[in-house]
């Protein structure tokens, strides 16, 4: 048998050839596992969606503008009715801003995020909303001199409750148990509360902003329950090319306790 | 071996060793983003942050379990003493990547909000209420901390000013950290994970980290001598030691002693732990007529268990006896530092 000194390591000691053969292997083993590891945990991340946050340059967008329960744009386009909602820069609502603009004609001039149908705009500061008639000319849509709610019936939706600026594009993926502290806190600042229902024959994703039964926001009742699967009833109400839930009373209390 | 402290000991083994991790490291969280980006580009683009905080995530969870590994490893087999000699890096490293992972997730997920970022890590998403609904980011915080912990006391000035017991102690630490991480893995990246390679990760981890140490330990348990219950423990004949090397015997009292046979014909007992990080001298050589630790070369005389000028660590030295071909190791050992006799094989039996 070979003498062990041969091939026994001693740090500050030059190695033995025979482990400097051995090492050059083990060094390119690490680096093949890590880059092959690597590889295979990114290529199997999932999709999350189509949604954008268009950072790099803000946009001006011009319409009525409501605050109950959440503050929307209605912009009236040759397609119908757009909604954007509206929230602020972080992690907060933009009820504080926009609720001395209730029912006028506003321009907003925010970042844009948009997933599919859905648009919502980003404002910093309340200066980013400026009575329609001293905006520029860059204005898109037309006057709108209100628009209506329309109710479509009872429902009892199941699915997830996520906040709709991280779902809509903020954060990719904006949704799911990783994501739900920061959903959390999104509720918690006013975001509004969005119920997410997923086709699970399709995987197509249907959104229902949920508010309270008496129209109000339903941002700090859900906070607790953010990303996680719930089922949800009642009233369901399209206004503008947004579907809000109106919860019943009975979801109410079972929400409260 | 250093007389004095340095911020970092850095010689020719550790730098390569440094680099070739380095090299891995940045290899891998490139390679995420690359593949990532590949994948998903324009609209479908995932968030930069994510994708880092994942890539970050993965590589320290891997880089802990490498570094859980090397431990038993090397007390199955030699050849893995090198990967042993750099761990502190290795764990150094593991917790930078780790805290970069970290700030990501305060920064993207609990800031810009009502709620103080560090109170969100420990209050949102989830409550106290059930074990299954604790928020999986606390679990990740104590394991942060707990890493932080060790790694600031990595340096030799703790090993030395804690001493090698107490040290050693803080740095077993390093498991409680991993089975949080663990958790911190199971109750959050595994929940939203559906590709099956995530629990494929932490299975293996689990299963590599835990049987590695359980099969360390069975082989150690059937290595050891152990001891009867008199004065003189009888280690077996000496021809079972190779020359140069050691056998360990378990005292029976809480003692291990390492027994050398080395120039053939001497032999010589020291206790088997060292005194740097109490490193199984039973498992070192005897190189240029020193005693050698394998975990960090850390050297001892023989003929008195000290280390050589102007090092002073000393180590407690047992008498040996030889009776027909069997070593016997007295039981009392010696104080630290006492010179006895070396047992000359040749002079007993021809004697």
């Amino acid at each position: 048998m070979a003498d062990q000194r041969d091939s026994f390591f001693v740090g500050y000691l030059k190695m033995p050839t025979a482990l400097k053969r051995f090492y050059v292997l083990v060094s390119l083993i690490i680096l093949a596992l890590a880059a092959l590891t690597s590889f295979a945990i990114a290529n199997a991340q999932k999709s999350a969606g189509t949604g954008v946050w268009q950072t790099a340059a803000p946009v001006t967008v011009s319409g009525l503008l409501s605050v109950s329960p959440y503050p929307v744009l209605h912009v009236e386009t040759e397609a119908g009715i757009e909604s954007h909602l509206m929230v602020m820069t972080g992690k907060f609502g933009a009820d504080a801003f926009a609720s001395a603009h209730h029912n006028t004609q506003v321009s907003v001039t925010g970042f844009a995020i948009q997933r599919g149908g859905w648009n919502m705009l980003e404002i910093a500061s309340e200066t980013d909303i400026t009575p329609a008639e001293q905006s520029s000319s860059t204005q898109e849509g037309s006057a709108l001199s209100t628009v209506a709610a329309r109710t479509l019936g009872p429902a009892t939706l199941t699915g997830e409750i996520i906040d709709s600026k991280c779902f809509l594009g903020v954060m990719k993926p904006g949704a799911g148990p990783v994501h739900r502290a920061c959903a959390e806190v999104c509720l918690l600042g006013g975001i509004p509360p969005m119920l997410v229902v997923e086709d699970s024959s399709t995987g197509d994703k249907f959104g229902y902003i949920v508010m309270q039964p008496d129209g109000s926001s339903a941002s700090q009742l859900l906070a607790k329950r953010a990303a996680t699967q719930a089922t949800l009833s009642g009233e369901l109400i399209q206004q503008g090319d947004l579907l809000y839930l109106q919860l019943d009373d009975t979801q109410l209390a079972a929400n409260s306790q | 071996m250093s007389a004095g402290y340095k911020t970092v000991g850095w010689n020719r083994n550790k730098k390569i060793y440094d680099a070739i991790m380095w090299i891995a490291i940045v290899a891998y969280i490139v390679m995420f983003m690359l593949v990532t980006g590949a994948a998903y580009a324009g609209d479908e683009a995932l968030s930069p942050i994510i994708v880092m905080m994942r890539a970050l995530s993965t590589c320290a969870f891997l880089m802990l379990t490498l570094l859980l590994c090397i431990g038993p490893a090397a007390r199955l087999n030699h050849r893995f003493l090198p990967l042993l000699y750099n761990r502190r890096h290795l764990g150094v490293s593991t917790f930078i990547i780790a805290l970069l992972h970290a700030f990501l997730a305060v920064f993207w997920y609990h800031s810009f909000g009502s709620v103080n970022p560090i109170e969100s890590v420990f209050t949102s998403g989830g409550s106290y209420d059930t074990v299954s609904d604790v928020p999986f980011q606390a679990f990740g915080a104590i394991a942060l901390v707990i890493l932080f912990l060790l790694a600031a006391t990595s340096h030799d000035y703790w090993n030395t000013n804690l001493g090698a017991p107490l040290w050693k102690a803080l740095h077993m630490l390093v498991y409680p950290a991993w089975i949080l991480i663990v958790l911190h893995v199971l109750g959050g990246a595994l929940q939203a994970d559906d590709t099956g390679l995530l629990p494929i990760l932490v299975v293996g981890s689990v299963a590599l980290v835990g049987g590695l140490h359980i099969v360390a330990a069975f082989r150690r348990s059937g290595a050891d001598m152990t001891s009867e219950s008199t004065d003189w423990v009888d280690a077996g004949p000496w021809r079972n030691i190779k020359n140069n090397r050691a056998i360990t015997i378990d005292m029976g009292n809480d003692e291990r002693v390492a027994l050398f046979r080395y120039d053939d014909t001497k032999l010589c007992a020291v206790a088997n732990a060292c005194q740097h990080q109490n490193g199984p001298l039973g498992d070192g050589c005897v190189k240029n007529g020193k005693i050698v630790c394998p975990w960090h070369g850390y050297e001892y005389r023989p003929e008195d268990g000290r280390s050589p000028p102007p090092f002073t660590e000393k180590i407690e030295t047992y008498n040996v006896k030889v009776e027909g071909d069997h070593v016997f190791v007295q039981r009392k050992a010696l104080p630290r530092g006492t010179e006895r006799p070396i047992i000359q094989i040749k002079d007993v039996t021809h004697g």
